[in-house]
Protein backbone atom coordinates (compact mmCIF):
# COMPACT_ATOMS: atom_id res chain seq x y z
CA UNK A 1 0.00 0.00 0.00
CA UNK A 2 2.61 2.45 1.17
CA UNK A 3 4.80 2.14 -1.84
CA UNK A 4 1.49 3.38 -4.10
CA UNK A 5 1.75 6.53 -2.12
CA UNK A 6 3.06 10.02 -4.36
CA UNK A 7 3.07 11.35 -0.74
CA UNK A 8 3.59 9.65 2.75
CA UNK A 9 3.57 12.29 5.84
CA UNK A 10 4.72 9.33 9.37
CA UNK A 11 4.38 10.58 12.76
CA UNK A 12 5.41 14.41 12.07
CA UNK A 13 5.63 16.95 14.25
CA UNK A 14 6.23 20.74 14.44
CA UNK A 15 7.48 22.77 17.05
CA UNK A 16 7.91 26.50 16.32
CA UNK A 17 9.69 29.14 18.15
CA UNK A 18 8.80 32.60 19.55
CA UNK A 19 10.75 34.93 21.93
CA UNK A 20 7.33 34.12 24.15
CA UNK A 21 7.71 30.19 24.10
CA UNK A 22 7.57 27.65 21.57
CA UNK A 23 4.45 25.99 20.19
CA UNK A 24 3.43 22.87 19.46
CA UNK A 25 1.58 23.67 16.22
CA UNK A 26 1.60 19.87 14.65
CA UNK A 27 1.23 16.98 16.54
CA UNK A 28 2.10 12.96 15.65
CA UNK A 29 -0.03 13.51 11.55
CA UNK A 30 0.31 10.70 9.24
CA UNK A 31 -1.32 10.15 6.28
CA UNK A 32 -1.05 9.14 2.84
CA UNK A 33 -1.97 10.52 -0.88
CA UNK A 34 -2.32 8.34 -3.53
CA UNK A 35 -1.48 9.38 -7.17
CA UNK A 36 -4.45 11.17 -8.59
CA UNK A 37 -6.23 11.74 -6.11
CA UNK A 38 -7.84 14.46 -4.63
CA UNK A 39 -7.61 15.32 -0.70
CA UNK A 40 -8.87 18.11 1.34
CA UNK A 41 -7.78 19.03 5.04
CA UNK A 42 -9.88 21.44 7.01
CA UNK A 43 -10.35 22.15 10.34
CA UNK A 44 -10.84 25.14 13.04
CA UNK A 45 -8.88 28.26 12.08
CA UNK A 46 -4.97 28.67 12.94
CA UNK A 47 -5.08 25.16 13.82
CA UNK A 48 -1.84 24.43 11.43
CA UNK A 49 -3.24 23.47 7.88
CA UNK A 50 -0.80 25.84 6.09
CA UNK A 51 1.91 24.47 8.08
CA UNK A 52 1.38 21.52 6.51
CA UNK A 53 1.47 22.45 2.92
CA UNK A 54 4.78 24.09 3.84
CA UNK A 55 6.09 21.19 5.33
CA UNK A 56 5.21 19.45 2.10
CA UNK A 57 6.56 22.39 -0.04
CA UNK A 58 9.99 22.08 1.89
CA UNK A 59 9.29 25.96 2.97
CA UNK A 60 9.87 24.79 6.65
CA UNK A 61 11.66 21.65 8.61
CA UNK A 62 9.57 19.03 10.39
CA UNK A 63 10.31 18.82 14.23
CA UNK A 64 10.38 14.82 14.10
CA UNK A 65 8.59 12.23 11.84
CA UNK A 66 9.40 11.77 7.84
CA UNK A 67 7.67 13.34 5.04
CA UNK A 68 8.65 11.02 1.38
CA UNK A 69 7.74 12.33 -1.31
CA UNK A 70 8.03 9.62 -3.97
CA UNK A 71 9.82 7.91 -1.49
CA UNK A 72 12.18 10.66 -1.39
CA UNK A 73 12.33 12.19 1.84
CA UNK A 74 11.72 15.88 1.62
CA UNK A 75 14.71 18.15 2.94
CA UNK A 76 14.30 21.52 1.09
CA UNK A 77 11.81 22.65 -2.22
CA UNK A 78 11.45 20.09 -4.50
CA UNK A 79 10.59 20.59 -8.18
CA UNK A 80 7.69 18.10 -8.51
CA UNK A 81 5.33 20.03 -5.68
CA UNK A 82 3.55 23.08 -6.84
CA UNK A 83 2.05 25.38 -4.32
CA UNK A 84 -0.68 27.78 -5.42
CA UNK A 85 -1.51 30.50 -2.89
CA UNK A 86 -4.85 32.74 -1.87
CA UNK A 87 -4.34 35.23 -4.21
CA UNK A 88 -3.21 34.21 -7.21
CA UNK A 89 0.38 36.23 -6.94
CA UNK A 90 0.93 37.29 -10.65
CA UNK A 91 3.48 39.65 -11.41
CA UNK A 92 1.75 42.76 -11.88
CA UNK A 93 5.01 43.92 -14.43
CA UNK A 94 4.92 40.69 -16.55
CA UNK A 95 2.46 39.58 -19.36
CA UNK A 96 0.26 36.25 -18.82
CA UNK A 97 2.71 34.67 -20.84
CA UNK A 98 5.53 35.81 -18.68
CA UNK A 99 3.68 34.83 -15.73
CA UNK A 100 3.08 31.69 -17.04
CA UNK A 101 6.45 30.79 -17.73
CA UNK A 102 8.16 31.99 -14.64
CA UNK A 103 8.93 28.59 -12.87
CA UNK A 104 10.18 27.26 -16.35
CA UNK A 105 12.22 30.24 -16.29
CA UNK A 106 13.48 30.11 -12.84
CA UNK A 107 14.09 26.25 -12.92
CA UNK A 108 16.24 27.34 -15.94
CA UNK A 109 13.52 25.14 -18.42
CA UNK A 110 12.91 27.43 -20.68
CA UNK A 111 13.39 25.44 -24.03
CA UNK A 112 10.81 25.40 -26.98
CA UNK A 113 9.52 21.99 -25.51
CA UNK A 114 8.19 23.30 -22.43
CA UNK A 115 7.44 26.59 -23.90
CA UNK A 116 4.73 24.74 -26.92
CA UNK A 117 3.35 22.78 -23.59
CA UNK A 118 2.77 26.18 -21.67
CA UNK A 119 0.61 27.55 -24.88
CA UNK A 120 -1.29 24.08 -25.18
CA UNK A 121 -2.41 24.79 -21.71
CA UNK A 122 -3.29 28.40 -22.20
CA UNK A 123 -5.47 27.48 -25.56
CA UNK A 124 -6.79 24.55 -23.20
CA UNK A 125 -7.96 26.35 -20.44
CA UNK A 126 -9.30 29.40 -22.27
CA UNK A 127 -6.54 32.26 -22.12
CA UNK A 128 -5.79 32.25 -25.90
CA UNK A 129 -5.37 35.64 -26.99
CA UNK A 130 -4.39 36.71 -23.63
CA UNK A 131 -1.40 35.78 -23.86
CA UNK A 132 0.44 39.75 -24.41
CA UNK A 133 -2.17 40.87 -21.58
CA UNK A 134 -1.21 42.16 -18.57
CA UNK A 135 -3.10 40.95 -15.29
CA UNK A 136 -4.85 43.69 -14.32
CA UNK A 137 -6.96 43.39 -17.62
CA UNK A 138 -8.12 40.04 -16.33
CA UNK A 139 -10.95 39.30 -14.19
CA UNK A 140 -10.51 37.73 -10.81
CA UNK A 141 -11.46 34.16 -11.87
CA UNK A 142 -9.42 34.37 -14.76
CA UNK A 143 -6.31 35.28 -12.76
CA UNK A 144 -6.80 32.38 -10.47
CA UNK A 145 -6.82 30.31 -13.54
CA UNK A 146 -3.46 31.49 -14.65
CA UNK A 147 -2.08 31.04 -11.20
CA UNK A 148 -3.44 27.80 -11.74
CA UNK A 149 -1.37 27.24 -15.46
CA UNK A 150 1.25 28.75 -14.08
CA UNK A 151 1.66 26.41 -11.52
CA UNK A 152 0.99 23.59 -13.96
CA UNK A 153 3.90 24.60 -16.57
CA UNK A 154 6.81 23.12 -14.27
CA UNK A 155 4.89 19.85 -14.39
CA UNK A 156 4.67 19.26 -10.94
CA UNK A 157 3.55 15.71 -9.86
CA UNK A 158 1.75 16.91 -6.36
CA UNK A 159 0.28 20.46 -6.22
CA UNK A 160 -0.94 22.12 -3.16
CA UNK A 161 -3.96 24.48 -3.16
CA UNK A 162 -3.64 26.95 -0.09
CA UNK A 163 -7.85 27.89 -0.13
CA UNK A 164 -7.04 29.20 -3.64
CA UNK A 165 -10.65 30.35 -3.63
CA UNK A 166 -11.07 31.97 -0.88
CA UNK A 167 -10.21 35.69 -2.03
CA UNK A 168 -12.78 34.87 -5.09
CA UNK A 169 -16.55 36.34 -4.53
CA UNK A 170 -19.06 33.40 -4.29
CA UNK A 171 -20.38 33.09 -7.93
CA UNK A 172 -16.70 33.35 -10.00
CA UNK A 173 -15.44 30.70 -6.87
CA UNK A 174 -18.25 28.17 -8.02
CA UNK A 175 -16.92 28.53 -11.22
CA UNK A 176 -13.29 28.39 -10.85
CA UNK A 177 -13.80 25.54 -8.80
CA UNK A 178 -15.73 23.39 -11.66
CA UNK A 179 -12.29 24.73 -14.19
CA UNK A 180 -9.74 23.87 -11.66
CA UNK A 181 -11.39 20.17 -10.64
CA UNK A 182 -11.50 19.80 -14.33
CA UNK A 183 -7.98 21.00 -14.68
CA UNK A 184 -6.39 18.87 -12.24
CA UNK A 185 -8.41 15.87 -12.76
CA UNK A 186 -7.83 15.89 -17.17
CA UNK A 187 -4.24 16.30 -15.66
CA UNK A 188 -4.19 13.31 -14.09
CA UNK A 189 -2.44 15.41 -10.96
CA UNK A 190 -2.45 14.62 -7.17
CA UNK A 191 -3.77 17.97 -5.18
CA UNK A 192 -4.10 18.74 -1.48
CA UNK A 193 -6.49 21.61 -0.79
CA UNK A 194 -6.32 23.23 2.31
CA UNK A 195 -9.83 25.05 3.05
CA UNK A 196 -11.69 26.29 6.01
CA UNK A 197 -15.15 25.63 3.21
CA UNK A 198 -16.70 22.52 4.33
CA UNK A 199 -19.18 22.85 1.01
CA UNK A 200 -16.08 23.06 -1.20
CA UNK A 201 -14.02 20.29 0.71
CA UNK A 202 -16.79 17.73 -0.26
CA UNK A 203 -17.12 19.15 -3.37
CA UNK A 204 -13.85 18.93 -5.03
CA UNK A 205 -11.81 15.84 -3.43
CA UNK A 206 -12.12 12.29 -2.63
CA UNK A 207 -10.75 12.65 0.58
CA UNK A 208 -11.24 14.91 3.36
CA UNK A 209 -8.74 15.03 6.64
CA UNK A 210 -10.26 16.52 9.67
CA UNK A 211 -7.55 18.16 11.97
CA UNK A 212 -8.04 18.92 15.44
CA UNK A 213 -7.34 22.43 17.58
CA UNK A 214 -3.58 23.07 18.17
CA UNK A 215 -1.65 21.45 19.03
CA UNK A 216 -2.81 19.45 15.42
CA UNK A 217 -3.75 16.07 14.66
CA UNK A 218 -5.31 13.84 12.49
CA UNK A 219 -8.70 13.44 13.92
CA UNK A 220 -10.76 12.00 11.41
CA UNK A 221 -10.33 11.03 7.84
CA UNK A 222 -14.35 10.81 5.40
CA UNK A 223 -13.99 9.79 1.81
CA UNK A 224 -16.18 11.04 -0.27
CA UNK A 225 -17.83 8.76 -2.45
CA UNK A 226 -19.52 10.61 -4.68
CA UNK A 227 -20.11 10.05 -8.53
CA UNK A 228 -16.19 10.53 -9.92
CA UNK A 229 -17.89 11.82 -13.55
CA UNK A 230 -19.54 14.78 -11.62
CA UNK A 231 -18.52 18.39 -11.54
CA UNK A 232 -18.12 20.26 -7.97
CA UNK A 233 -20.99 21.80 -8.80
CA UNK A 234 -23.19 18.85 -9.67
CA UNK A 235 -22.16 17.26 -6.38
CA UNK A 236 -23.02 19.95 -4.34
CA UNK A 237 -26.65 19.27 -5.56
CA UNK A 238 -26.26 15.43 -5.31
CA UNK A 239 -28.43 14.40 -2.44
CA UNK A 240 -25.76 12.45 -0.30
CA UNK A 241 -24.34 15.74 -0.06
CA UNK A 242 -25.72 16.73 2.99
CA UNK A 243 -25.18 13.85 5.21
CA UNK A 244 -21.09 14.42 4.61
CA UNK A 245 -21.76 18.04 5.38
CA UNK A 246 -23.65 17.03 8.42
CA UNK A 247 -20.80 14.32 9.44
CA UNK A 248 -17.94 16.80 8.84
CA UNK A 249 -19.66 19.61 10.51
CA UNK A 250 -20.04 17.54 13.93
CA UNK A 251 -16.76 16.35 13.99
CA UNK A 252 -15.66 20.55 13.58
CA UNK A 253 -18.40 21.56 16.30
CA UNK A 254 -17.16 18.88 18.36
CA UNK A 255 -13.61 20.72 18.10
CA UNK A 256 -15.14 24.08 18.66
CA UNK A 257 -16.94 22.91 21.66
CA UNK A 258 -14.02 21.32 23.76
CA UNK A 259 -12.16 24.63 23.17
CA UNK B 1 -22.16 52.84 -50.74
CA UNK B 2 -18.84 53.89 -48.52
CA UNK B 3 -18.80 53.36 -45.03
CA UNK B 4 -19.78 56.03 -42.42
CA UNK B 5 -17.70 56.36 -39.27
CA UNK B 6 -20.64 55.65 -36.69
CA UNK B 7 -20.35 58.62 -33.94
CA UNK B 8 -21.71 57.11 -31.00
CA UNK B 9 -24.71 59.24 -30.29
CA UNK B 10 -24.85 60.27 -26.43
CA UNK B 11 -27.92 61.82 -24.02
CA UNK B 12 -27.67 65.31 -23.20
CA UNK B 13 -26.73 64.65 -19.86
CA UNK B 14 -23.71 62.29 -21.19
CA UNK B 15 -22.76 65.39 -23.69
CA UNK B 16 -23.06 67.72 -20.46
CA UNK B 17 -20.81 65.70 -18.60
CA UNK B 18 -18.16 65.68 -21.34
CA UNK B 19 -18.24 69.53 -21.45
CA UNK B 20 -18.43 70.10 -17.94
CA UNK B 21 -14.74 67.69 -17.73
CA UNK B 22 -13.20 69.72 -20.64
CA UNK B 23 -14.13 73.11 -19.31
CA UNK B 24 -12.22 71.88 -16.17
CA UNK B 25 -9.18 70.63 -17.96
CA UNK B 26 -9.32 73.59 -19.66
CA UNK B 27 -9.39 76.08 -16.47
CA UNK B 28 -6.81 74.05 -14.88
CA UNK B 29 -4.68 74.91 -17.98
CA UNK B 30 -5.69 78.66 -17.76
CA UNK B 31 -5.33 78.87 -13.96
CA UNK B 32 -1.48 77.67 -14.40
CA UNK B 33 -0.38 80.02 -16.87
CA UNK B 34 -2.81 83.20 -14.96
CA UNK B 35 -1.04 82.71 -11.72
CA UNK B 36 2.81 83.01 -13.66
CA UNK B 37 1.54 85.96 -15.78
CA UNK B 38 -0.09 87.47 -12.68
CA UNK B 39 2.85 87.03 -10.29
CA UNK B 40 5.63 88.36 -13.15
CA UNK B 41 3.28 91.18 -14.31
CA UNK B 42 2.98 92.60 -10.63
CA UNK B 43 6.45 92.35 -9.73
CA UNK B 44 7.17 94.37 -13.26
CA UNK B 45 4.10 96.34 -12.05
CA UNK B 46 5.26 97.40 -8.69
CA UNK B 47 8.88 97.61 -9.55
CA UNK B 48 8.31 100.26 -12.21
CA UNK B 49 6.03 102.54 -10.18
CA UNK B 50 8.17 102.70 -7.10
CA UNK B 51 6.05 100.31 -4.67
CA UNK B 52 9.18 97.68 -4.68
CA UNK B 53 12.93 99.29 -5.31
CA UNK B 54 13.89 97.66 -8.41
CA UNK B 55 17.50 97.78 -7.40
CA UNK B 56 16.83 95.75 -4.17
CA UNK B 57 14.11 92.92 -5.74
CA UNK B 58 14.65 93.05 -9.40
CA UNK B 59 12.27 93.24 -11.89
CA UNK B 60 11.03 91.02 -15.10
CA UNK B 61 12.55 93.61 -17.62
CA UNK B 62 15.58 93.43 -16.22
CA UNK B 63 16.35 89.56 -15.42
CA UNK B 64 15.94 89.69 -19.33
CA UNK B 65 18.19 92.44 -20.20
CA UNK B 66 20.52 90.46 -17.70
CA UNK B 67 20.04 87.20 -19.18
CA UNK B 68 20.36 88.76 -22.69
CA UNK B 69 23.69 89.73 -21.75
CA UNK B 70 25.19 86.91 -19.75
CA UNK B 71 24.04 85.17 -23.14
CA UNK B 72 25.54 87.32 -25.76
CA UNK B 73 28.98 87.44 -23.61
CA UNK B 74 29.05 83.56 -23.84
CA UNK B 75 30.44 82.51 -20.51
CA UNK B 76 27.09 81.72 -19.02
CA UNK B 77 27.67 78.57 -20.76
CA UNK B 78 30.65 77.60 -19.12
CA UNK B 79 28.56 78.40 -16.04
CA UNK B 80 25.89 76.21 -16.56
CA UNK B 81 27.99 73.43 -17.62
CA UNK B 82 30.38 73.24 -14.55
CA UNK B 83 26.81 72.71 -12.68
CA UNK B 84 24.99 70.77 -14.42
CA UNK B 85 28.28 68.27 -14.77
CA UNK B 86 28.57 68.65 -11.28
CA UNK B 87 25.12 68.23 -10.30
CA UNK B 88 24.76 64.87 -13.04
CA UNK B 89 28.27 63.32 -11.49
CA UNK B 90 26.66 63.80 -7.77
CA UNK B 91 23.33 62.22 -9.16
CA UNK B 92 24.95 59.44 -10.97
CA UNK B 93 27.57 58.41 -7.92
CA UNK B 94 24.72 58.51 -5.26
CA UNK B 95 22.20 57.22 -6.66
CA UNK B 96 24.86 53.95 -7.50
CA UNK B 97 26.31 53.95 -4.36
CA UNK B 98 22.83 54.07 -2.45
CA UNK B 99 21.38 51.61 -5.06
CA UNK B 100 24.80 49.32 -3.87
CA UNK B 101 23.97 49.75 -0.29
CA UNK B 102 20.60 49.32 0.23
CA UNK B 103 21.02 45.86 -1.86
CA UNK B 104 24.11 44.55 0.42
CA UNK B 105 21.87 45.36 4.09
CA UNK B 106 18.70 44.06 1.99
CA UNK B 107 21.00 40.54 1.52
CA UNK B 108 22.83 41.20 4.84
CA UNK B 109 20.22 41.61 7.64
CA UNK B 110 22.31 41.20 10.71
CA UNK B 111 24.37 44.08 9.12
CA UNK B 112 21.11 45.78 8.87
CA UNK B 113 20.64 45.82 12.35
CA UNK B 114 23.93 46.67 13.44
CA UNK B 115 24.14 49.93 11.17
CA UNK B 116 20.37 50.85 11.16
CA UNK B 117 20.99 53.62 14.17
CA UNK B 118 24.01 54.76 12.17
CA UNK B 119 21.73 55.20 9.14
CA UNK B 120 18.87 57.43 11.60
CA UNK B 121 21.62 59.78 12.92
CA UNK B 122 23.05 60.31 9.63
CA UNK B 123 20.08 60.97 7.84
CA UNK B 124 19.29 63.73 10.45
CA UNK B 125 22.17 65.41 10.72
CA UNK B 126 22.56 68.57 8.70
CA UNK B 127 25.27 67.27 6.15
CA UNK B 128 26.40 71.30 5.60
CA UNK B 129 27.76 70.83 8.42
CA UNK B 130 30.25 68.90 7.63
CA UNK B 131 31.09 71.21 4.82
CA UNK B 132 34.32 72.61 6.12
CA UNK B 133 35.78 69.24 6.75
CA UNK B 134 35.13 68.25 3.63
CA UNK B 135 36.81 71.27 2.03
CA UNK B 136 40.05 70.33 4.00
CA UNK B 137 40.03 66.87 3.39
CA UNK B 138 38.92 67.23 -0.41
CA UNK B 139 40.65 70.33 -1.22
CA UNK B 140 38.45 73.71 -2.59
CA UNK B 141 37.38 72.52 -5.53
CA UNK B 142 35.18 70.73 -7.98
CA UNK B 143 35.53 66.99 -5.65
CA UNK B 144 34.61 69.15 -2.87
CA UNK B 145 31.34 70.21 -4.49
CA UNK B 146 30.49 66.54 -5.62
CA UNK B 147 31.30 65.48 -2.31
CA UNK B 148 28.73 67.61 -0.82
CA UNK B 149 26.24 66.33 -3.26
CA UNK B 150 26.31 62.76 -3.02
CA UNK B 151 26.87 63.36 0.91
CA UNK B 152 23.22 64.87 0.88
CA UNK B 153 21.75 62.39 -1.02
CA UNK B 154 23.27 59.40 -0.58
CA UNK B 155 21.56 58.18 2.90
CA UNK B 156 18.30 59.24 1.77
CA UNK B 157 18.66 57.21 -1.49
CA UNK B 158 19.96 54.17 0.56
CA UNK B 159 17.62 54.03 2.77
CA UNK B 160 14.10 54.81 0.15
CA UNK B 161 15.61 51.90 -1.73
CA UNK B 162 16.38 49.66 1.14
CA UNK B 163 12.40 50.63 2.11
CA UNK B 164 11.13 49.46 -1.37
CA UNK B 165 13.07 46.44 -1.34
CA UNK B 166 12.26 45.80 2.31
CA UNK B 167 8.07 45.93 1.10
CA UNK B 168 8.33 43.24 -1.38
CA UNK B 169 5.09 40.97 -0.95
CA UNK B 170 6.44 38.22 1.68
CA UNK B 171 3.61 35.35 -0.54
CA UNK B 172 5.25 36.22 -3.90
CA UNK B 173 8.84 35.08 -2.28
CA UNK B 174 7.31 32.23 -0.99
CA UNK B 175 6.27 31.68 -4.53
CA UNK B 176 9.36 32.17 -6.02
CA UNK B 177 10.95 29.91 -3.19
CA UNK B 178 8.30 26.85 -3.98
CA UNK B 179 9.37 27.37 -7.68
CA UNK B 180 13.05 26.14 -6.18
CA UNK B 181 14.14 30.10 -7.07
CA UNK B 182 18.08 30.92 -5.52
CA UNK B 183 18.62 34.22 -3.65
CA UNK B 184 19.60 35.93 -6.84
CA UNK B 185 16.88 34.78 -8.65
CA UNK B 186 14.31 36.47 -6.28
CA UNK B 187 16.56 39.42 -6.60
CA UNK B 188 16.73 39.59 -10.13
CA UNK B 189 12.75 38.29 -10.87
CA UNK B 190 11.03 39.59 -7.90
CA UNK B 191 13.08 42.43 -5.51
CA UNK B 192 14.14 44.81 -7.79
CA UNK B 193 11.43 44.74 -10.43
CA UNK B 194 8.56 45.46 -8.06
CA UNK B 195 10.96 48.11 -6.44
CA UNK B 196 11.45 50.24 -10.23
CA UNK B 197 8.39 52.43 -9.28
CA UNK B 198 9.66 53.09 -6.11
CA UNK B 199 13.19 53.63 -7.56
CA UNK B 200 12.04 56.34 -10.40
CA UNK B 201 10.51 57.89 -7.42
CA UNK B 202 13.71 58.00 -5.23
CA UNK B 203 15.32 59.51 -8.36
CA UNK B 204 12.62 62.48 -8.82
CA UNK B 205 14.17 63.12 -4.51
CA UNK B 206 17.14 63.03 -5.93
CA UNK B 207 17.73 64.48 -8.42
CA UNK B 208 16.10 67.76 -6.31
CA UNK B 209 19.00 66.97 -3.45
CA UNK B 210 21.67 66.74 -5.93
CA UNK B 211 21.28 70.68 -6.62
CA UNK B 212 20.59 71.30 -3.55
CA UNK B 213 23.87 69.55 -2.68
CA UNK B 214 25.92 71.51 -5.44
CA UNK B 215 24.58 74.94 -5.66
CA UNK B 216 25.77 74.61 -1.89
CA UNK B 217 29.04 73.41 -2.33
CA UNK B 218 29.15 76.23 -5.01
CA UNK B 219 28.63 78.91 -2.57
CA UNK B 220 31.13 77.26 -0.19
CA UNK B 221 33.94 76.63 -2.72
CA UNK B 222 33.53 77.46 -6.18
CA UNK B 223 35.34 79.14 -9.21
CA UNK B 224 32.83 78.62 -11.25
CA UNK B 225 28.91 77.78 -11.85
CA UNK B 226 25.48 78.83 -11.51
CA UNK B 227 25.91 79.08 -7.91
CA UNK B 228 29.48 80.76 -7.53
CA UNK B 229 27.15 83.59 -10.24
CA UNK B 230 24.30 83.79 -7.50
CA UNK B 231 27.43 84.01 -4.69
CA UNK B 232 29.32 86.74 -6.55
CA UNK B 233 26.07 88.55 -7.20
CA UNK B 234 25.00 89.15 -3.92
CA UNK B 235 28.48 89.77 -2.62
CA UNK B 236 28.74 92.78 -4.89
CA UNK B 237 24.73 93.58 -4.64
CA UNK B 238 23.66 92.45 -8.43
CA UNK B 239 20.38 91.61 -7.58
CA UNK B 240 19.56 91.12 -11.21
CA UNK B 241 22.62 88.84 -11.88
CA UNK B 242 21.35 86.61 -8.35
CA UNK B 243 17.76 86.52 -10.14
CA UNK B 244 19.37 85.65 -13.45
CA UNK B 245 21.19 83.02 -11.95
CA UNK B 246 18.18 81.38 -10.13
CA UNK B 247 15.87 81.50 -13.18
CA UNK B 248 18.50 79.53 -15.07
CA UNK B 249 18.73 77.23 -12.07
CA UNK B 250 14.97 76.83 -12.49
CA UNK B 251 14.90 76.05 -15.90
CA UNK B 252 17.66 73.57 -15.61
CA UNK B 253 16.33 71.34 -13.15
CA UNK B 254 12.97 70.99 -15.07
CA UNK B 255 14.76 70.29 -17.90
CA UNK B 256 16.26 66.95 -15.85
CA UNK B 257 13.40 66.34 -13.84
CA UNK B 258 11.85 66.47 -17.11
CA UNK B 259 14.30 63.47 -18.72
CA UNK B 260 13.43 61.40 -15.11
CA UNK B 261 9.50 62.02 -16.08
CA UNK B 262 10.36 60.85 -19.72
CA UNK B 263 12.18 57.40 -17.86
CA UNK B 264 8.90 56.75 -15.83
CA UNK B 265 7.12 57.31 -18.81
CA UNK B 266 8.96 54.68 -21.32
CA UNK B 267 9.45 52.50 -17.85
CA UNK B 268 5.54 52.06 -17.35
CA UNK B 269 5.35 51.87 -21.21
CA UNK B 270 7.52 48.47 -21.06
CA UNK B 271 5.11 47.62 -18.53
CA UNK B 272 2.02 47.80 -20.66
CA UNK B 273 0.52 51.03 -19.54
CA UNK B 274 -0.49 53.78 -21.53
CA UNK B 275 -2.14 51.49 -24.26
Amino acid sequence: MTEKHILQLNHVSLTYHTLRGETLALKDISFGIQPGEFISIVGPSGCGKTTILSLIAGLLNKTSGDIYLQNDPITKTNKNVGYMFQRDELFDWLTIEENILLGLTIQKKRTPENKKKAQELIVKYGLDGFQKSYPRELSGGMRQRVALIRTLATNPHLLLLDEPFSALDYQTRLNVQNSMHAIIKSEHKTAILVTHDISEAIAMSDRVLILTKRPATLKKEITISLPQNLTPFERRNHPEFQTYFLKIWEELQDEEENS
Amino acid sequence: MKKKTVKPTYSLAHKKYLTKLRNTRIGISVGRWGVLILFIGLWELCTSIGVLDAFMYSSPSRIISQLKTLFTGGTIWNHMWVTLSETLWAFAISTVLGALLALLLYILPFTRRVLEPYLVILNSLPKIALGPLIIIWMGAGTKAIITMGILICIIVTTISLLNGYLETDVSKITLLKTMGANKWQIMQKLIIPSSLPNFIAVLKINLGMSWVGVIMGEYMVSKAGIGYLINYGSQVFKIDLVMSGIVILCLLSALMYGVVVALEYYVNKKRGYHK
